[in-house]
């Protein structure tokens, strides 16, 4: 009883310690800019440190889905590049190939810049993730960040080694979209309900979506190139009578990013310019 | 006893605000009666009353003073928990039973000076860092730190010769 009440006392004693520390501090950084900048950029550091720490421990534990991710991934990319081989083998000849045209001129302005996620939130209504590069590596504002699966946002905000990207889980955010089959197009967002669900609007009412369509970006946008995979069809309905929405089953799972690519549109610049004249 | 150690804190409070208005002895040098103060409190080391007396004596000296407000705060608080580890590593405690800060002459003047020592630096270690983050060098960290705890070492010693000589 008596090792308890004294155990007792110095959590108490430990616990007051800390309170009247961190009064102590606040006050300190409230009442002088220097030591508020300071402060503030420690308590950040001290942030970042345990998302770093608590991100590795993550990825370590979901290196196996990683690796699947990465087959996956590579033998899309092999999939594409045969396609590219049986392009080029029959360009002269009047064989029509299943290829998509556009996006191989698409493909040469865009750079992609691996990232790793260092933050991640996923249960909020307006969920954002804080990426390893920043304005250092070349990173942008408004730049699109995708994965292996779909895309995953946009560069918000930057420091010099870090960025804040807004999530696709955001229920501000929209991408344009488009369903494979008919090239039928619209905003794409989040409602905010389920993680793995999101809507097309302004579908036109003849496009007849099928459950299991491929969606994927239409490309009608700077921040990401169009073909990226989002998910699947899963069903529909009329709104206001005139047009469909249109629910998708996301490839993407938003709990499990780990290594990202950050878009860096060549023509982007251009693009923007043009589109203000 | 805890009167007249009471009646001892009021006047280093009042030495301590008027060492604030007319005491200026250059920017490496800030005089400081709050450890003292601190190490006279008639409670239980690193007690919560001790470091509660150390959080309010400190941000009414902060108040009197021009500083920025919390300062003398963060550090009074910080030796108040600090007063306890400082105490098993510097004074043997089978000579001394009573829970309360050792005085020069509780314990003798070698064991005293440790104990003083150890109190001032962790005190102005904290109290120079905050003052001096992001705006002074760490070579004029350690020479404010060092001028300034040796200045306080004598002003405590000369505040202990001159209160407790007659006490216990």
């Amino acid at each position: 009883m008596d090792k308890r009440s004294t155990s007792l006392k110095v959590i108490i004693g430990v616990a007051v310690f800390i309170a009247l520390e961190v009064i102590s501090i606040v006050l300190v950084a409230k009442n002088s800019v220097i030591q508020h900048n300071r402060i503030i950029g420690g308590m950040r550091g001290i942030q970042t440190w345990f998302w770093k720490g608590g991100e590795h421990l993550k990825y370590y534990f979901s290196l196996q889905k990683t690796n699947e991710d990465l087959a996956e991934e590579n033998a899309q990319l092999r999939r594409e590049l045969d396609g590219y081989k049986q392009y080029l083998e029959s360009k002269d000849s009047v064989i029509a190939v299943d290829f998509p045209g556009d996006s191989l001129r698409d493909a040469s302005y865009y750079e992609y810049l691996p990232a790793t996620v260092i933050l991640n939130t996923v249960n909020k209504q307006h969920n954002y993730l804080v990426l390893n590069k920043g304005s250092k590596d070349g990173v942008k504002v408004d730049m699109g960040v995708i994965c292996a699966n779909g895309i995953v946002g946009a560069v918000n905000s930057l420091s010099e080694h870090y960025s804040y990207v807004t999530s696709f889980l955001n229920t501000s955010a929209s991408v344009s979209a488009k369903i494979n089959k008919n090239n039928a197009f619209g905003p794409m967002v989040w409602e905010g309900r389920s993680k793995t669900k999101a809507v097309i609007k302004e579908i036109p009412l003849n496009a007849n979506p099928q459950r299991g369509d491929t969606v994927s970006t239409s490309g009608y946008s700077l921040m990401y190139p169009a073909n990226i995979p989002l998910g699947v069809v899963r069903d529909h309905k009329i709104v206001n009578g005139e047009q469909l929405y249109v629910t998708v089953d996301l490839f993407q799972n938003y709990n499990t990013l780990h290594l990202v690519k950050i878009v860096i549109n060549h023509r982007g610049g251009e693009l923007k310019d043009l589109v203000k004249k | 006893m805890t009167l007249r150690r009471i009646l001892y804190i009021a006047l280093l409070f009042v030495l301590q605000v008027i060492a604030n208005d007319y005491l200026n002895l250059g920017p490496y040098i800030y005089v400081c009666f709050l450890p003292v103060m601190i190490m006279i409190a008639p409670v239980e080391r690193s007690s919560i009353q001790s470091m509660l007396i150390a959080f309010g004596l400190g941000l009414l000296v902060d108040l009197l003073s021009d500083g920025v407000l919390g300062l003398n705060a963060a550090a009074g608080v910080f030796m108040a928990g600090a007063m306890q580890f400082i105490f098993i590593i510097t004074v043997n405690e089978e000579n001394y039973d009573r829970k309360d800060c050792p005085t020069l002459y509780d314990v003798g003047t070698r064991k005293f000076l440790r104990f003083l020592i150890f109190s001032m630096l962790v005190y102005f270690a904290a109290y120079v860092f905050l003052d001096c983050i992001g705006t002074r060098t760490f070579i004029f960290f350690l020479e404010r730190l060092a001028a300034t705890v040796a200045v306080d070492i004598l002003f405590a010693i000369i505040v202990n010769i001159a209160f407790f000589r007659r006490i216990d």
